[in-house]
């Protein structure tokens, strides 16, 4: 009864979707260029070479495919909380009987899993018409799903820790632009961690952006039940944290939330 | 209205845009350092990833250096001067081009016109990494080439923006078709050969922003400076054309709206 709610938030948001859902033909178009743009790159880094730093050219098109899948598919989303909590229509859910970032958790999530299998019909095509297959079984699959949801998860309860900022800043989008631009790197979007100086790596690996980019992909561009078990540990640390953060956050902001009436 | 009068025009109103980003100072500073260090980040990458591979088809971190300052000065002086031209759909499609028709001033240039608050960041970046790349002897190439680029992004989104007039609704469209030129000049242009290379200079001209003057800032050709400078012109007056012709086809919003 109590999760039934949030179901219908995120149910309402995939329905308003599928109204429009030729828009997501544009976020396919971009996912689509991008994914050639790294093919380009990449067969010339290969250049006749089977391996690089441990991937093939089949398995770093893969890897690359869920990458992108994941960073596309939500967007900037958190400019909406910022603005929420800046015009105060944060307010209106405080009379309502759910959490507010319970409701948007739901929007979220179901956003996730829908841009999942739209981007993911427009990435999966275009690797497959460029390098061909890789080998999947069973669990492969359902670890990386498992390591997709989590990584989603955790990126969640990091970017609306951002945007609850706005409670204190009057504009949050800067600190976003440099979470991103972490992701990029320091998560491995651009290039998995494989290919960077061992130094660099041995920090980076340990850091919440790995965790939402690097791992879940690097797992189904080369499955390894070691290295899927080591993730979602990490991916379960990293969220704990951040909920606790999150709560801290809320709990310290929506003090400063002034109602007038009318 | 005569070149003076634009230019004037021009002053009084970036003056205006100036005064109004200062109002709000710390959304500017925020804004400005958080741009900074996300541009920093980019060329962070493109170090490491050259650390292992040197080069990726005779481009090294140096030309990647040379590519960034060039966007980076590029993006700065768009999204200080014509920050609205990816806005453009927007504005035809609700038929808010009334408020420019109404006024006795260049339709087009006051409807692009903008001075946006990442302007601020880019230039900070552009400048230091420019400072620390260019040779003072390289500098008057540079300069030249931060105007042909600012004029092909411009007109890259005027024209997928006066699609607008033919068919309604194109702005997430248009957003997407700027974005493509966009990311593509991010990237290497020496990975392309072939097809994909004449696609990426002559349809989607990405190759003219960034790819295009890194080569000659490394390697100077008469030939393609030439051709450079004539596509840019070219390029830009068949916007001006194309949203002019356009705007024939344009229906008045009957918005009665106020302008902030």
């Amino acid at each position: 009864m109590v999760l039934t709610k949030y179901y219908t938030f995120a149910k309402v948001d995939i329905l308003q979707k599928l109204m429009y859902i030729w828009n997501e033909l544009f976020s396919g178009i971009f996912i689509t260029i991008i994914l050639f743009i790294f093919f380009h790159i990449w067969t010339t880094i290969f250049a006749g070479k089977e391996v690089v730093q441990g991937f093939t050219l089949v398995q770093i098109m893969w890897y690359f495919a869920l990458a992108e899948i994941g960073v596309i598919a939500i967007g900037e989303w958190i400019d909406q909380v910022g603005e929420e909590v800046r015009t105060g229509t944060l307010a209106t859910f405080l009379l309502k009987p759910m959490n507010y970032v319970g409701a948007k958790f739901a929007v979220y999530m179901g956003t996730a899993l829908y841009k999942l299998l739209i981007l993911g019909l427009f990435a999966f095509s275009i690797v497959y018409s460029l390098v061909g297959s890789i080998n999947f079984s069973a669990e492969h699959i359902i670890f990386t799903f498992v390591t997709f949801i989590l990584a989603n998860i955790l990126n969640f309860v990091l970017t609306m820790c951002m945007g609850l900022m706005a409670f204190w800043f009057e504009d949050v989008s800067a600190l976003y632009w440099m979470y991103q631009k972490s992701i990029f790197v320091m998560g491995g979007l651009l290039a998995p961690l494989d290919v960077y100086p061992i130094w660099f790596r041995e920090i980076v690996q340990y850091l919440p952006f790995s965790f939402i980019t690097y791992a879940p992909a690097k797992l189904f561009a080369q499955f390894n039940a070691d290295m899927a078990i080591v993730t979602i540990a990490g991916q379960l640390v990293w969220i704990a944290f951040g909920v606790m953060a999150l709560y801290f956050i809320y709990r310290r902001g929506i003090k400063q939330v002034v109602i007038h009436g009318g | 209205m005569g070149v003076k009068a634009h230019l004037s025009f021009l002053a009084t109103f970036y003056r205006r845009e100036l005064s109004s980003l200062m109002e709000y100072r710390f959304n500017f500073i925020s804004q400005t350092i958080g741009m900074f260090l996300n541009d920093v980040l980019w060329i962070f990458f493109w170090f490491l990833l050259f650390y292992n591979f040197k080069t990726i088809n005779g481009w090294s971190f140096h030309e990647m250096m040379f590519l960034y300052s060039i966007l980076g000065m590029v993006w700065g002086v768009k999204a200080g001067l014509f920050s609205n031209s990816n806005k453009l759909a927007r504005t035809i499609a609700e038929g808010q081009l009334d408020y420019y028709l109404s006024l006795p001033k260049n339709v087009l240039l006051h409807a692009i016109a903008k001075t946006g608050y990442s302007a601020g960041g880019e230039l900070l970046f552009g400048i230091t990494l420019s400072a620390l790349t260019f040779k003072l002897e390289q500098l008057p190439l540079f300069l030249l080439f931060i105007i042909t680029s600012t004029a092909i992004l411009v007109a890259w989104d005027i024209i997928v923006n006066s699609i607008t007039f033919y068919v309604g609704n194109f702005e997430q469209a248009a957003r997407t078709a700027s974005n493509i030129l966009l990311t593509f000049s991010f990237y290497p242009f020496s990975v392309y050969s072939g097809a994909t290379k004449f696609v990426l200079l002559f349809i989607i001209p990405a190759g003219f922003v960034t790819g295009i003057p890194v080569e000659l800032l490394k390697s100077f050709s008469w030939k393609w400076l030439a051709i450079t400078l004539s596509f840019s012109l070219l390029f830009s007056t068949f916007a001006v054309w194309f949203f002019y012709k356009g705007l024939r086809k344009y229906e008045s919003g009957n918005v009665m709206a106020m302008r902030g």
